[in-house]
């Protein structure tokens, strides 16, 4: 029931008590199938929104006061866009409403609304997948199915606080069942630089037991990024790499590529130094697909 | 004196090597080495050819251009 204007003297009758008693506890709705212009008689309802094509709410001034509020929400699959007709209507969210849905408008003056959206969860495009802490590891393998056909390709950040040799070198290999595979089958080349040098360097490795690039530093902390494509398929695997820690004895990094050329589906793969241990955390993120 | 032991982070266990881990790592040692070998015999060579042609290093990629 919308809002009701009382005088003097008037009868509350059972039946309007009751309808407005019911608002507060099973808020009177409207339903509107096409586009829609709020008017005074809303306020304080829900506005439902139930059409398959976009549609929009038109808000316009002088209908509503400062306090005024209306929830509004969508049904359908057209998305609904809380539009500014006359009024000003503000959010710091989307004023465009998704399927399943919905926010509150609430006017601070006659002629100025705030759309507040329920906070939904938004799927990301990069899917946190698992991380974990190691400590004086001579390995560091991901664990078993990471990869998997949720995802397509993967991005991989290590963060080594720790290496106990220095200048050993970054390896990488794939890894399926819990079983890494040192095939001949793995190739990779880049640049690698030195900090205060002008010389650029190489990281080309072809038909190795495992990637290799660039080298751990024990005197400070390192980064080793990978992007994982398409380790699940049955086709190449590549990958990008990207380093900060030692270069030749210098503090420095590289960025590369490479592949393992075979068409092995891989779940996991594992980290290891050339020689010592190695201490930090990883996290692990899949690309969305869609 | 024997190897010291070796371990893997696998997952969220912290475990020692397996065997074939321990023969694989001693694999990729020995070829960390002979990579090794071959990085300072290169190197040696450079500073060889270096000293004889009475150049440093900046000089001779200057030199390359």
């Amino acid at each position: 029931m919308a809002i009701q204007t009382f005088t003097a003297a008037q009868i509350l009758t059972a039946a309007q008590m009751n309808a407005l008693q019911a608002n507060d506890y099973n808020q009177t709705v409207s339903t509107k199938t096409a586009n829609y212009v709020l008017v005074a008689a809303d306020k304080g309802t829900r506005v439902v929104m139930n059409s398959a094509s976009a549609t929009t709410i038109t808000v316009n001034t002088s209908l509503f006061s400062a306090g005024d509020s209306l929830r509004l929400q969508n049904i359908n699959t057209g998305a609904v866009v809380v539009t500014a007709g006359t009024a000003t209507v503000t959010s710091a969210g989307s004023l465009s409403i998704p399927q399943w849905g919905g926010g509150q408008l609430f006017f601070t003056s006659a002629s100025a609304a705030v759309y507040f959206p329920d906070a939904v969860n938004v799927s990301s495009g990069l899917a946190y997948i698992s991380g974990t802490t190691f400590s004086a590891a001579s390995t560091v393998s991901l664990p078993t199915n990471t990869f998997s056909a949720t995802y397509t390709n993967y991005k991989i950040i290590y963060t080594v606080t720790a290496a106990s040799t220095d200048g050993t070198a970054i390896n990488v290999r794939l890894r399926a069942s819990g079983t890494d595979s040192s095939a001949a089958s793995y190739s990779n080349a880049g640049v690698t630089y030195q900090i205060g040098a002008a010389t650029i360097g190489a990281a080309n490795l072809n038909g190795g037991t495992a990637w290799q690039f660039t080298q751990f530093n024990s005197a400070d902390r390192n980064k080793v990024i990978l992007e994982i494509m398409s380790p699940q398929v049955a086709a190449d695997t590549n990958f990008f790499w990207d380093t900060y820690g030692r270069v030749a004895g210098s503090q420095g990094g590289g960025h590369g590529n490479g592949e393992f050329r075979a068409a092995t589906q891989f779940d996991s793969l594992t980290l290891f130094p050339s020689a010592g241990t190695i201490t930090g955390s990883y996290q692990v993120y899949g690309y969305a697909i869609a | 004196m024997p190897s010291p032991k070796l371990f893997a982070q696998d997952g969220n266990e912290y475990r020692e090597f397996t065997q074939v881990e321990y023969e694989q790592h001693a694999a990729d040692l020995i070829e960390y080495e002979r990579q090794n070998a071959i990085a300072l015999e290169k190197a040696a060579a450079r500073k060889t050819l270096l000293d004889r042609l009475g150049i440093t290093s900046d000089e001779a990629a200057l030199l390359l251009g």
